[in-house]
């Protein structure tokens, strides 16, 4: 898997062409690796993310922070249907500010990684990996996923 | 002709298929269940109850719960893949995160055939 996330990282950095040359230059793979140690570099406050960079690690922030707060979330859906006493223990928890600030921030979570794990799933189909596509494309999953859980959010609050 | 020796489990990309189906079903079913709470009256416990009590959307609920539980566990099992590097205390957390998931799942069913 982890293969995977690196093909993906290359795939959103568009740069894929860069790449090639290496992988046409050597044609016995595992020869090349044991030859040529790949390079690593990883101050991570020296790195400066590119935009689908950004997307991608908010795509994982945002699923360990759902992963975290599942039992909270199955806790209130819980509540909210077991009876009409419990569903008035829901409402006091969902009416607290603390709660609801909580309860944002998981909007926004499940919809940034909504939105990124369909432009994912679109790359993997090979649509919009050129650079500026790619760009564009996280772009614009920051901008919906925040438009949207502000559209929610406001309905909801 | 790529001379390699291949290795490992295989679990690679049955694991990266259905993350990525399960990823399919969640975005639908996010749509619907939108859709249909939208669609309530008020957000009252008989209206919301109502939502969840009917034969389809109980099942498609519970197939929305178990897609995400699979899902998760795929992500959280690679991000400790990511960072994890003592075997032991890898092998321990994947086993902690199993175990959750499988309460939850639990949970979830009691939840949904409670209504």
């Amino acid at each position: 898997m982890q293969s995977v996330s690196i093909i993906r990282v290359v795939l959103q950095l568009g740069e894929t062409r860069l790449f090639q040359p290496h992988i046409e230059g050597c044609k016995d793979m595992s020869e090349a690796t044991v030859r040529k140690p790949r390079p690593k570099f990883l101050a991570l406050n020296e790195i400066r993310l590119p935009l689908p960079g950004i997307v991608s690690i908010l795509h994982r922030v945002s699923g360990v922070g759902l992963f975290l707060f599942l039992p909270f979330l199955l806790f209130l859906f819980d509540r909210s249907l077991g009876s009409p006493e419990t569903f008035e223990v829901y409402k006091s928890y969902v009416s607290n500010w603390f709660f609801k600030l909580i309860l944002f921030g998981l909007l926004w979570a499940y919809l940034h990684h909504f939105c990124a794990g369909i432009r994912f799933l679109l790359l993997d189909l090979h649509v919009g990996g050129d650079l500026e596509p790619a760009r564009k494309s996280s772009r614009i999953v920051l901008a919906v996923s925040i438009a949207l859980t502000l559209i929610i959010g406001v309905m909801l609050w | 002709m790529v001379k390699r020796i291949v290795v490992g489990a295989h679990y690679g990309l049955r694991d990266w298929i259905a993350q990525r189906a399960t990823a399919v079903y969640m975005a639908i079913f996010t749509v619907i269940f939108a859709i249909a709470a939208l669609g309530l009256p008020e957000m009252s416990h008989a209206a919301w109850s109502g939502l969840f009590s009917g034969g389809l959307m109980r099942f498609l609920t519970f197939l929305f719960f178990l897609a995400l539980f699979y899902h998760a566990w795929i992500g959280v099992r690679d991000i400790f893949m990511d960072y994890i590097k003592p075997t032991g205390i890898r092998l321990a957390c994947h086993a902690v995160v199993l175990f959750l998931l499988i309460g939850y799942a639990g949970w979830a069913a009691q939840i949904l055939w409670r209504l």
